[in-house]
C-alpha cells in the first residue's frame, strides 16, 4: 500500500495525468519549501549560516532541471567549493579578509577588485574542471563582498550544500527521477 | 526485568502506530496533490488540518516513549 502511495506521487505518474507546468511547479514548491525550511531550522538552532542566498538557485536546479549536468551532485559540490576558495582567495589578495561587509561600509576599490576576481576565477575554474554550477557565482560574491568571511562559516556553507544535495538525491529518486548519485555519464563536449 | 519487557512491548506498539500514522499522512499528501493539480482546492485545508493533527499525535507518542524510558531508567538506578 505504501509503495502504491509513493508510486502515485512519482513525477512520471503525475505528468501522465496532469499538465506538465503545474506538476513541476508543485514539485518545486513542496521540495523547495521542505529542503530550505530544514536548513533554515538547522541555522536557527546552531546559529550558523546553514542557509544563504545561493542555496535558492541550487534548489531550483535540483527540483526543476534535475537531469541537467549543472544540477548533478558533482557539479554542485565542486562548484560551491570552487566559489568558496576563489571568494576567500580574492579577499586575501586584496587584504579584505578582516574587513566588515561591503553592505555596511560601502564599496571600496579593493572590494571592486575582490568581487571581480572572485567571480572571474570561479567561472573559469568551473569550466576548466568541468564543474559548471551557476549558483556558485553567488556563493563566491557572498564571500568576496564580506557577507560571510569566517573560515568556520565557509565550512558550514559547504556542509549545507552537501546536505541540500543529499536531500535532492533522496527526494528526486523517491519521485522516480533518474537523478545521478554523483555525476551524469555524459559531459558537454568541450575540448 | 518485567518493566523492561513492558517497555519493549510499549515501544514496539508505539512504533507500529507511528508507522501507521505516517502512511495515513502519505495518503493525505497524495490526495492533496491530486486535488491541487485538479484544481479542487476545497480539499486542501481539511487534509492540511488532518495531517497537522497526525503530526501532533506522532510527536505526543514519541514524547510519551521518551518520558517512559526516562522513568524506567530512574527506577532501574534505584534498584
Amino acid at each position: 500500500m505504501t509503495r502504491r502511495l509513493v508510486a502515485r506521487l512519482q513525477i512520471a505518474q503525475l505528468l501522465a495525468r496532469y499538465p506538465e507546468r503545474r506538476v513541476w511547479a508543485l514539485f518545486m514548491f513542496l521540495n523547495g519549501f521542505a529542503t530550505i525550511a530544514l536548513l533554515a531550522a538547522v541555522a536557527m538552532i546552531s546559529r550558523t549560516p546553514f542557509v544563504f542566498p545561493s542555496l535558492g538557485p541550487t534548489a531550483f536546479l535540483f527540483f526543476f532541471t534535475p537531469r541537467a549536468p549543472a544540477a548533478s551532485p558533482r557539479n554542485t559540490i565542486y562548484g560551491h567549493a570552487i566559489g568558496i576558495v576563489c571568494g576567500y582567495g580574492a579577499l586575501w589578495v586584496f587584504g579584505l579578509h578582516h574587513a566588515p561587509p561591503a553592505m555596511a561600509t560601502g564599496v571600496s576599490a579593493a572590494r571592486v577588485g575582490a568581487a571581480a576576481l572572485s567571480l572571474a576565477s570561479t567561472g573559469a575554474l568551473m569550466i576548466l574542471l568541468k564543474a559548471a554550477h551557476p549558483p556558485a557565482g553567488a556563493t563566491t560574491l557572498i564571500i568576496s563582498l564580506g557577507i560571510v568571511t569566517r573560515p568556520f562559516h565557509l565550512l558550514v556553507i559547504e556542509i549545507a550544500v552537501a546536505i541540500l544535495t543529499l536531500q535532492a538525491i533522496g527526494i528526486n529518486r523517491l519521485a522516480g527521477i533518474d537523478y545521478p548519485l554523483w555525476a551524469l555519464r555524459e559531459h558537454p563536449t568541450l575540448r | 526485568m518485567e518493566s523492561r519487557q513492558q517497555g519493549l512491548t510499549l515501544f514496539s506498539a508505539v512504533l507500529v502506530l507511528i508507522a501507521l500514522l505516517v502512511v495515513i499522512q502519505l495518503w493525505l499528501v497524495a490526495a492533496a496533490v491530486d486535488a491541487l493539480l485538479s484544481r479542487q482546492t476545497t480539499v486542501l485545508v481539511p487534509t492540511a488540518i488532518a495531517s497537522a493533527g497526525l503530526f501532533v499525535l506522532s510527536g505526543g507518542l514519541l514524547s510519551y516513549v521518551v518520558s517512559f524510558d526516562a522513568r524506567l531508567r530512574r527506577w532501574s538506578r534505584r534498584g
